[in-house]
């Protein structure tokens, strides 16, 4: 105890004597201190995640939810082999028996007579219309094989 | 970036501050139950820095939750970005699956939210793999809590690091969001010091001055024709419209071999008539990652004494840098109405349709895309799982974020022939020997009134609702081939990402009626009258545009348009109508300068209609557009933060899918947002990390404002 206040006695008295260098040498110390003391001090030091070299630059994988993974219900009817599989002449809802190819004529026309189908397909941009197969749905067919032409009976 | 980086390190300087805001934090709903609103910059989260823990020794007001096969431990750790604790997932092993934390959905715990707010979520992280993520819940107040968005990755950092992303705008009927991590590769993910704050723009209004147009848009017919019968359009990465008539439902065109398509400059209003070897009518088609269109399918034959159409097994590939079709090698079946479905790793697969002999097509096709050439070959069929299921004409098959396709019930061409809808669980498609069950999803509804099982879906039109993320679809209208049987307003809408249980349909609002011309007279549709080949297109304000149609099967044109908002599940009628009448082989789709363009009407007697309309939304007329001034590339890659410019502040960024659609039918047409990282005019923009919600390939990139108002697109490639 004697020898620390001695030597404090003594570092107080050459502070008195010697300002100027007192100061020159304690504000770079204290400015060390300031700005390394936390660090030093500090019981936490800046946390670090070891991370393998590999995964420093890796595509990420695709993220998929697993929401309806695993859907239940009724299944789909499967087969083992190819099967015919029959479409009706009439599945798009035309009746090819009469004009061309890509005019569609309807399966039923939603008209209560043949000359009221007659206005019908005419109301709705149809010209007369040549029969090539059967005249189904009995429209008024003049002797050239059209259907809804002026000379129709 | 000032703002993100200041705030959080200020508070780490200041813990005797934190520690005061985290406890205010944590009263902070009462306060907001109490009807007060959270003010701009204050931190919503509660004990935000975990430093209070709860119960089972884990912090309060956090839950870990996670699903799948993995071996996995989570909780907490101090390694604390400041205090004394911070929040650990560890994922040792992993066959499937993931596990993460995220903020408890308790009122006192969950952050209360605001309708039309954004907000941006903020994290402090160190991350040892690339498989994490921001994941977001919302709360609605009718259906309760449910998954809302995967945000952002959280990129590698073996020191701390911040993570910010802006939510989307909050949605009607949402009072309370939580969100949190999560990890789903092999690793270790240690989050701190989280933050929520509003950071709402809010809209000024926009002020509009075009009359009515302000509120229902406008429409224009162009003043010149089509050049080809525009029975299929796909747009191009070029920002043109290839055209594609292939014999345009003409027959005397098919019996001399002339086929045509055209590529449309919609800026210049020009055609370039493109030389078209094959007969591509009632083709199937799909952009490729490269952006060429695979063409396949189409007609071998028409209708003759004896059988119906007849498919052809011919493919063909469009390269929009050349106009040009190359022949690519055959399917294995003729198919006249296939489906084309860009999967995730951006092959194509397609179903249905009619053979060689007018029979139904029950051959899956696949097409395996090379990317080093941009071309590909369709695989041999003993190479793909067949179960011969046919699913009739253009199904409509839409992709979904685990890879299984979707059938929506959707389909052109024919009552009954494919009833239902389905989930089909292709995964192992390219093992012959696999199991791929297909799965019924129930709840399409009949036609009313009608006997159970009565098809009213053919000639809908279903697509995947903005966003792709939430996995939502809708199928609206259709009808029946029989003319006696008016089409129908119903509408039908599922959940892919159910909160339980497995999707079903549900119904949705009805479509609003209109007036169909009826024997050359308009009339007022009844109120049980609806609309059949209707065209349904995603706009860039996350809306669905629903124009055109018929009330009968290729007869009877209904003008009405009507605006459907996914956000709260309804319909604006009364949207200004297209003078032109777009029934049978008509198309509508979105175009690059957020404009719509409606194409085609092929009516029974027929005819073909080649006038083009434009229709301009309403957005087009409320304030200057943003502008995406930059694009640092254009080349974007999955689970990246891409980088633009813009010129004012935005609400939303997000891809649109460019249209490849006909018949009713696109089901790769999709809308994928883009979560923000805002930062004054610099915004990073987070891609998907799963290819199967965004498939490989070029998008239109948008940017919308706060009021609703979208930028033009800029072209961008995702893959």
């Amino acid at each position: 105890m004697k020898t620390i206040g001695t030597s404090a006695r003594a570092v107080l008295a050459w502070i008195r004597h010697q300002p100027g260098r007192a100061l020159a040498i304690s504000v770079p110390l204290l400015a060390v201190a300031v700005l390394a003391g936390p660090a030093i001090a500090s019981p936490h030091p800046e946390p670090t995640l070891a991370v393998p070299r590999a995964e420093l630059h890796a595509t990420p994988a695709p993220l998929v939810r697993t929401f309806a993974e695993s859907p239940t219900g009724p299944q789909m009817k499967t087969y083992k082999h190819a099967h015919r599989i029959p479409i009706a002449w009439n599945v798009d809802g035309c009746d090819h028996d009469y004009g061309a190819p890509n005019v569609c004529v309807p399966w039923k026309i939603p008209a209560s007579s043949g000359q009221a189908a007659c206005a019908w397909l005419k109301a709705n941009g149809f010209g007369p219309l040549r029969v090539y197969g059967t005249n189904r749905q009995h429209l008024p067919e003049n002797s050239q094989g059209y259907i809804c032409a002026e000379a129709s009976r | 970036m000032r703002f993100r980086a200041q705030l959080p390190r200020n508070w780490r300087k200041l813990k005797a501050v934190q520690a005061a805001l985290g406890a205010a934090v944590l009263v902070l709903p009462a306060v907001v139950v109490a009807g007060s609103a959270a003010s701009a910059g204050t931190n919503m989260v509660a004990n935000a820095g975990a430093e209070t823990m709860g119960p089972a020794n884990f912090p309060l007001c956090w839950g870990k939750y996670g699903f799948g096969k993995n071996t996995y431990s989570i909780g907490v750790t101090s390694k604390a970005h400041s205090g004394r604790r911070a929040i650990r997932v560890t994922l040792t092993r992993r066959t499937t699956g993931y596990r993460g934390v995220r903020m408890l959905e308790k009122p006192s715990c969950a952050p209360w939210v605001t309708r039309g707010h954004q907000y941006d979520l903020g994290v402090w992280y160190m991350s040892n793999t690339p498989d994490s993520v921001i994941s977001l819940y919302r709360h609605d107040v009718k259906t309760g809590w449910q998954f809302w968005m995967d945000l952002t990755r959280l990129p590698v950092g073996g020191r701390y690091r911040h993570a910010s992303v802006r939510t989307p705008v909050v949605p009607p009927r949402t009072d309370k969001i939580s969100w949190g991590v999560t990890l789903y590769g092999r690793g270790t993910l240690i989050t701190d010091d989280y933050s929520t704050v509003d950071v709402t723009v809010k809209p000024n209004g926009g002020a509009c001055t075009a009359g009515v147009a302000c509120t229902k848009g406008t429409w224009q017919v162009l003043p010149y024709p089509s050049q080809v019968r525009a029975i299929h359009a796909v747009l191009l990465n070029t920002g043109n419209v290839l055209l594609v008539a292939g014999s345009g439902n003409n027959a005397n065109s098919f019996a001399a071999g002339t086929f045509t398509s055209a590529v449309y400059n919609p800026v210049k209003g020009t055609f370039q008539i493109i030389p078209t070897p094959d007969d591509f009518f009632c083709a199937g088609h799909a952009q490729l990652p490269n952006g060429n269109v695979l063409v396949l399918g189409g007609t071998l034959s028409y209708p003759s004494q004896g059988h119906g159409y007849l498919g052809q097994n011919t493919s063909y590939i469009f390269n929009p840098a050349t106009n040009s079709y190359q022949q690519v090698n055959n399917l294995n079946g003729g198919h006249w109405y296939p489906s084309a479905t860009e999967l995730g790793n951006g092959d194509v697969i397609s179903f249905g349709g009619f053979d060689q002999n007018g029979s139904g097509s029950a051959i899956t096709e696949y097409f395996q895309y090379n990317p080093s050439t941009g071309l590909g070959k369709w695989l041999n069929q003993t190479q793909i799982h067949q179960n011969y299921a046919y699913w009739g004409t253009y199904p409509d098959m839409i992709l979904m974020q685990n890879g299984e396709l979707f059938y929506s019930g959707s389909h052109v061409l024919g009552n009954n022939i494919s009833s239902g809808a389905d989930i089909y669980d292709i995964r192992q498609i390219l093992n012959p020997a696999a199991n791929t069950p297909i799965t019924e999803v129930p709840g399409l509804q009949d036609q009313p009134g009608g006997p159970p099982g009565t098809d009213m879906t053919d000639q809908s039109m279903a697509i995947l609702l903005p966003p792709a993320q939430a996995q939502r679809v809708m199928l609206m209208g259709g009808g029946n081939v029989n003319t006696t049987i008016p089409a129908t307003r119903l509408t039908d809408l599922t959940d892919l990402f159910p909160a339980s249980g497995s999707p079903v349909y549900k119904p949705g609002p009805l479509l609003p009626t209109g007036t169909a011309l009826v024997n050359g007279q308009l009339v007022t549709e009844t109120a049980s009258e609806g609309k059949m080949y209707v065209s349904a297109v995603i706009l860039p304000n996350g809306q669905v545009f629903e124009t055109g149609g018929g009330l009968i099967n290729r007869e009877d044109p209904v003008f009405e348009a009507s605006m459907y908002n996914p956000a709260t599940n309804t319909f604006t009628p009364g949207m200004a109508t297209d003078p032109v009448p777009r029934t049978y082989h008509s198309s509508a789709f979105l175009l690059p300068d957020g404009r719509v363009m409606a194409i085609g009407n092929n009516p029974g007697d027929g005819s073909f209609d080649m006038r083009i309309s434009v229709y301009s939304p309403p957005y087009l007329f409320h304030g200057a557009r943003p502008q995406i001034s930059s694009v640092a590339t254009s080349q974007w890659h999955y689970g990246a933060t891409e980088q633009i410019t813009v010129n004012q502040q935005i609400v939303s960024a997000e891809l649109i899918r460019p249209a490849a659609v006909t018949h009713s039918s696109d089901p790769n047409q999709r809308y994928v947002a883009l979560p923000l990282t805002v930062s004054g005019n610099h915004i990073g923009l987070s891609v998907t990390t799963n290819p199967n919600i965004a498939p490989p390939g070029w998008y239109m990139l948008f940017i919308t404002n706060a009021n609703g108002v979208p930028s033009v697109a800029k072209w961008v490639h995702v893959g």
